[in-house]
């Protein structure tokens, strides 16, 4: 009995690295060839080469690195890809998946050259995992529309297992948890106090099946909260919301509890105001004060007061709707916030100075 | 139509010489500076050669600027000239945005007027206003 078991990779690159036509993205791999850029053509033919003669002997296992092929157990890794299979659609299984197998025995122990090159080419071209926290509304859109997938935003922590605790489906209303391997629930980060499902506050998650270093009610300091409504997508586990920061981001803000993400999120409502703002925090006798410096777009018409002036107003009406503080809106000019690549200084807080 | 130049400014301290300091290095000579402002931000409306070519100076300088197309009419510089100029705006439903005026070496002045709605340069002319042509404005 013969039994191929080739694993494809796709690792993550920039976005506009991934920008290929006809061609197989960047950081795909099938076996230990790296296709990137090629047809699906040239890389049936690099697999039929590499691994052809492989599979005339009797048994072939095709791995992506040395490092897995010396770790691997085959069982264990057939258990975990049933495992995936059974939690989501074929679709989304076809959309989402980065590891192939194909079984020689049904295949005639015939090298499946062709359909692993057109698994590849397919990598990255349906939906994609994204993981990056800091990411923003806009970037989100930017790499959906510009590679043509869905963005599905998952969510993990290296104490717990790294990604994978919660991922988005196509339904985008929050990250369904893997509720049969994780007991997660939303406390109170100043008294710890367990808080009902719909209300913000800090996630804790107690793993159920993990034998070696279990955690028990694990503080993860991210400020997210339960869904619990049914999803249009079929699953029955709870989700947790897109995360609004950390604990340790959160602002005390006249006594009302605010992060920067609930202001970047109004401000991704307006158009006309760039993404760039920056939240300054003073005191104004015994009472916090809030100004946001916002940036408008180039294209926005500066000629006339009062349209700026609407703008400002809207923006603040908003904010007070959404935030339930009020922010006295400044529209600067442009550059006169700090443009960086990574984490913006976002918050000045001189209440401390006073 | 005319081009006004239009530049947003915060209402600080030497935000405005710096924009007007941008504008003389580029050797662009000015006519008229009429500056909006408000609480926290102003809106300068200058009069100058070239207003494309210092929009342009102002943006690399990292100011918000643009050309905005504005009528101007010449009428006599006397009692009465701008009266009768809005009295007219408002018996033909012209929303006036907004108005400023400057004098000129002979004896008239120059209202610049940004209104809202289409055609309001050529009811002015058909009425008998003087209309500012570019050229006018490059002769000042
Ligand atoms: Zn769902």
């Amino acid at each position: 009995m013969a039994l191929a078991c080739a694993l494809i990779i796709g690792a993550g690159v920039g976005i506009d690295a991934l920008m290929t036509h006809g061609r197989i993205h960047q950081g795909v791999s099938i076996g230990d060839i790296d296709v990137s850029g090629m047809t699906v053509d040239e890389a049936a033919e690099a697999v039929q080469a590499r691994y052809g003669m492989h599979l005339a002997a009797t048994t072939a296992f095709i791995f992506d690195s040395q490092e897995t092929a010396d770790s691997a157990d085959i069982d264990q890794l057939m258990d975990e890809m049933d495992a995936v299979a059974e939690q989501i659609s074929v679709s989304e299984a076809q959309a989402n998946r980065t590891m192939w197998m194909a079984n020689a025995q049904t295949l005639d122990a015939v090298m499946p050259s062709h359909q692993l090159a057109t698994d590849a080419f397919e990598v990255g071209r349906e939906g994609g995992i994204f993981g990056a926290e800091p990411c923003s509304e806009n970037m989100r859109a930017e790499i959906a529309s510009k590679l043509g997938i869905q963005y599905c935003d998952v969510y993990g922590l290296s104490e717990i297992m790294g990604p994978g605790v919660a991922m988005e489906c196509k339904e985008r209303g929050g990250l369904h948890i893997a509720e049969d391997q994780f007991l997660c629930e939303i406390i109170d980060p100043d008294t710890g106090e367990a808080l009902p499902d719909g209300e913000w506050g800090e996630l804790v998650i107690t793993t159920l099946t993990r034998e070696c270093s279990p955690m028990i009610r694990y503080r993860t300091r991210d400020v997210t909260r339960i869904i619990s409504d049914a999803c249009a997508c079929g699953r029955t586990h709870r989700k947790i919301d897109r995360l609004r920061g950390r604990t340790d981001d959160m602002l005390i803000i006249r006594g009302v509890n605010v992060f920067p993400s609930q202001i970047e999120q109004v401000i991704t409502g307006f158009p006309e105001i760039a993404s760039q703002y920056q939240i300054v925090l003073t005191r104004e006798g015994a009472l916090d004060a809030v100004a946001l410096h916002v940036e408008t777009e180039p294209d926005f018409p500066i000629d006339e007061v009062r349209v700026l002036e609407d703008l400002k107003r809207r923006l603040q009406a908003e904010l007070k709707s959404n935030l339930q503080v009020n922010v006295d809106v400044k529209i600067v000019e442009p550059k006169t916030i700090e443009r960086s690549m990574g984490k913006a200084k976002r918050v000045i807080d001189l209440r401390e100075a006073e | 139509m005319i081009s006004q130049l239009t530049v947003f400014l915060q209402n600080e301290k030497g935000h405005l010489a710096r924009a007007v300091d941008a504008i003389a290095s580029a050797e662009i000579n000015m006519h008229a500076l009429y500056v909006a402002d408000t609480k926290d931000f102003g809106v300068a409306r200058i009069f100058c050669e070239t207003p494309e070519v210092a929009a342009s100076i102002l943006t690399d300088a990292g100011f918000r600027a643009a050309v905005t197309p504005v009528i101007a009419v010449r009428i006599p510089n006397e009692p009465g000239g701008l009266a009768r100029l809005l009295r007219f705006c408002e018996d033909a439903d012209m929303n006036i945005e907004y108005a400023y005026c400057f004098a000129v070496r002979d004896e008239s002045a120059i209202d610049v007027l940004k209104i809202e709605g289409d055609h309001c340069e050529q009811k002015l002319s058909e009425a008998g206003f003087h209309i500012v042509d570019h050229d006018e404005i490059d002769a000042l």
